[in-house]
C-alpha cells in the first residue's frame, strides 16, 4: 500500500505547531523509520496516518483512502486495512492473549472458528503458542509486545504503523520485534516504525525520516550494520526467544 | 449489518454481562425494587377497575320489595314501572335470584342446602333514561315518581352513590399511578444512565481498543443497549414476580377483601404485564443509548 503525505501541518495549541509542512512518500512493501527526539512530532504524524487525529492542513493518501475526507462512519473501515502497534500496547489485561488477538476479527464479524484459527497461527508465529489462554496481565513485557503485534497483524493490514514498539525492551527483544515486523514486508505490507533507538535502523535496509521540531530534517537510506557490542546474527538469533 | 457482525455483537453482549456478573445483579435488583412500586400501583388500579365493573351492574335506583309479595305482584309491579317514560330499563331480582347471585359472587355453594332464600329481599333495579350518578337527582326522581308510596315497596335506595365514590377513588389512584409511573420511569432512566456511565468508565479501555481495531460505533454501542434492555426486562419481570407473590401469599388480606367487598383481587392481566415489561425494556434501552452516545461523543 502506498502512503503519501503532502504538506501536513498540525497544532494542538495556537502558535505552537507540532507538525509543519511534512511530506513523505512510502512505497508499497517498504520499511520506514521515523526517528527523532521526544516532542519532535513522530507520534502525532503516526496518529494522523492512522486516522486518530484529523488532518488540519495538507493531505494524506493511504492506498485508496484520502485521510482528509475520513468521517466517523468511514474511519472504522479504513482501520480495517491498517494496523497499529501502540506504544502503550492497548491490550486488555483481563482478557487472554487469544481473545485480545481475536478482537479485530470479532469487530468485522468473522466466525469464532476463523478467528481462533487465525489467532493461533499468529500467536504460534510470534512464539506464544503456549500462552493462548493466558490472561495478558500474566505475561511478561516482551510477550505482551508480541501479543500487540499479533493483534495488529491478525486482519492482514496492508499498512502497519508501530509507535515505539521497542520502548522498554532490551536490545535482543527489540531486534526480535523489528525482525517480526520486517517479515510482513513479504506480504507487501508497508511499515512505518517510530523509534528512539538508532541501532534498530541498521538491522534492515530501510528509509529513515528524521524529525526535529515538527519537520522532517533529514531523509536517508539506512546502512546495514551491527549493534554495538554484538553481532546481528546474535540479535536475530535471540529474537525467537523474545 | 451482516449476520456475522450481529452474531459478534450478541457474543460480546453475553461475554460482557458474564464478566460483570455481580454488577448485573445489583442493577437488576435496583430496577426491580423501583418497578415493584409501579407494579403495585398498577395492580391496585387494575383491581379497582374490576371491582367497579362488578359493582356497576346495579341500576340507578334499588327498590326493596316487602317480604311476602307474590310472584304475580312482583311481575305487575315491574310491568307498571316499565311503562313509565323516564325508565329506561328495570330488572327484577327475586329472593331466589338474589341467593344465586350471592353464591356466584362468593364462588361457593355452601348456601345451597338448608338455606331459606326468603331471608333475602326481592329487589327491583331501575335505570333511568338520562342516567345520572348524582344522588340528589335520583332521590328527587324517586320522590316524583312516588315509588315509595307503592304498597309492595319497602324501601328505595339509590344504587350509584357507593359506585361514584369508588370511581372517585379509582380516578385519584389513576392520577397517582401516572405520577408514580413517571417518577419510577425517570428513576429507572437515571439508574441506567449512571450504570452505563460506570460500565463505560470500567470498559473505556475496551471501547478505545475496539475503536482502534476497526469496530464501528454500532458495534461498540449495540452490546450496551442490549445489556440495558435485558437488565430492564429482567428487572421488570422480577418486580412483577415480587408483587404477584405478595398478592398470592397474603391470605388474610385477600380473605378480608373478599368478605367485605365480595371481591377477590386478581393478578395483573397478561396484556398489562406484557405492556409493563415492554415499556420498561424501552426505558432501559433509551437510557443506555443516551448515556453511551454522550460518552462516545465526549471521547470524540
Amino acid at each position: 500500500m502506498r502512503v503519501q503525505a503532502f504538506h501536513l501541518g498540525h497544532t494542538y495549541l495556537p502558535e505552537h505547531p507540532v507538525l509543519h509542512d511534512i511530506s513523505l512518500d512510502l512505497s508499497p512493501g517498504s520499511l520506514n523509520y521515523l526517528i527523532g527526539p521526544s516532542g519532535s512530532g513522530k507520534s502525532t504524524l503516526m496518529k494522523i496516518l492512522f486516522g486518530d487525529e484529523p488532518i488540519q492542513t495538507g493531505q494524506a493518501l493511504v492506498g485508496g483512502w484520502s485521510l482528509a475526507h475520513l468521517t466517523d462512519k468511514t474511519r472504522p473501515y479504513y482501520r480495517r486495512e491498517v494496523g497499529f502497534v501502540y506504544q502503550d500496547l492497548r491490550l486488555l489485561p483481563a482478557w487472554t492473549a487469544e481473545e485480545n488477538v481475536c478482537l479485530p476479527l470479532e469487530a468485522i464479524g468473522r466466525s469464532r472458528r476463523a478467528q481462533r484459527s487465525r489467532a493461533h497461527e499468529l500467536l504460534h508465529q510470534v512464539g506464544l503458542g503456549h500462552h493462548l489462554r493466558t490472561p495478558v496481565a500474566q505475561l511478561s513485557g516482551g510477550e505482551r509486545q508480541r501479543v500487540a503485534i499479533a493483534r495488529a497483524l491478525v486482519h492482514n493490514p496492508r499498512f502497519l504503523l508501530a509507535d515505539e514498539p521497542t520502548a522498554n525492551l532490551d536490545p535482543a527483544l527489540s531486534d526480535g520485534v523489528i525482525e517480526l515486523l520486517n517479515e510482513q514486508r513479504q506480504r507487501g505490507v508497508t511499515l512505518l516504525i517510530s523509534t528512539h533507538d538508532h541501532q534498530l535502523i541498521k538491522l534492515f535496509r530501510s528509509q529513515v525520516y528524521e524529525m526535529r521540531r515538527g519537520i522532517i530534517s533529514r531523509h536517508f537510506t539506512s546502512q546495514l550494520g551491527h549493534r554495538e557490542g554484538e553481532s546481528l546474527s546474535q540479535g536475530a538469533g535471540e529474537s525467537s526467544h523474545v | 449489518m451482516s449476520f456475522g457482525v450481529l452474531r459478534s455483537i450478541l457474543r460480546q453482549t453475553l461475554l460482557g454481562m458474564a464478566r460483570r456478573f455481580t454488577t448485573q445483579w445489583v442493577v437488576i435488583a435496583c430496577v426491580a425494587a423501583m418497578q415493584s412500586i409501579f407494579a403495585a400501583t398498577l395492580l391496585l388500579t387494575f383491581n379497582l377497575d374490576l371491582l367497579s365493573d362488578q359493582w356497576e351492574r346495579g341500576g340507578d335506583l334499588l327498590v326493596f320489595i316487602k317480604p311476602g309479595t307474590t310472584q304475580t305482584e312482583y311481575e305487575q309491579l315491574s310491568a307498571m314501572i316499565q311503562t313509565w317514560e323516564e325508565v329506561e330499563n328495570s330488572s327484577l331480582k327475586t329472593p331466589r335470584d338474589a341467593l344465586k347471585e350471592l353464591q356466584k359472587s362468593l364462588d361457593t355453594d355452601f348456601l345451597e342446602t338448608g338455606f331459606d332464600d326468603s331471608v333475602l329481599p326481592a329487589t327491583l333495579e331501575i335505570e333511568f333514561s338520562a342516567s345520572t350518578t348524582d344522588e340528589e337527582q335520583l332521590e328527587i326522581r324517586a320522590k316524583l315518581l312516588q315509588i315509595s308510596e307503592i304498597d309492595e315497596v319497602e324501601a328505595v335506595t339509590e344504587g350509584r352513590g357507593l359506585l361514584a365514590r369508588l370511581y372517585e377513588l379509582r380516578e385519584l389512584i389513576a392520577v397517582w399511578r401516572w405520577i408514580i409511573g413517571a417518577w419510577v420511569g425517570l428513576s429507572v432512566m437515571f439508574v441506567f444512565s449512571q450504570f452505563v456511565k460506570l460500565n463505560l468508565h470500567q470498559r473505556r479501555r475496551e471501547v478505545e481498543v475496539l475503536s482502534s481495531v476497526g469496530a464501528t460505533k454500532t458495534f461498540i454501542l449495540a452490546p450496551l443497549l442490549i445489556e440495558g434492555a435485558l437488565q430492564a426486562m429482567l428487572g421488570s419481570l422480577s418486580a412483577l414476580w415480587i408483587v404477584e407473590s405478595v398478592l398470592s401469599n397474603q391470605r388474610v388480606g385477600s380473605e378480608m377483601i373478599s368478605d367485605l367487598l365480595l371481591f377477590t383481587p386478581s393478578p395483573l392481566s397478561l396484556r398489562l404485564s406484557v405492556t409493563f415489561i415492554l415499556f420498561s425494556t424501552l426505558l432501559g434501552t433509551i437510557a443506555s443509548w443516551r448515556a453511551a452516545s454522550l460518552f462516545l461523543k465526549g471521547r470524540e
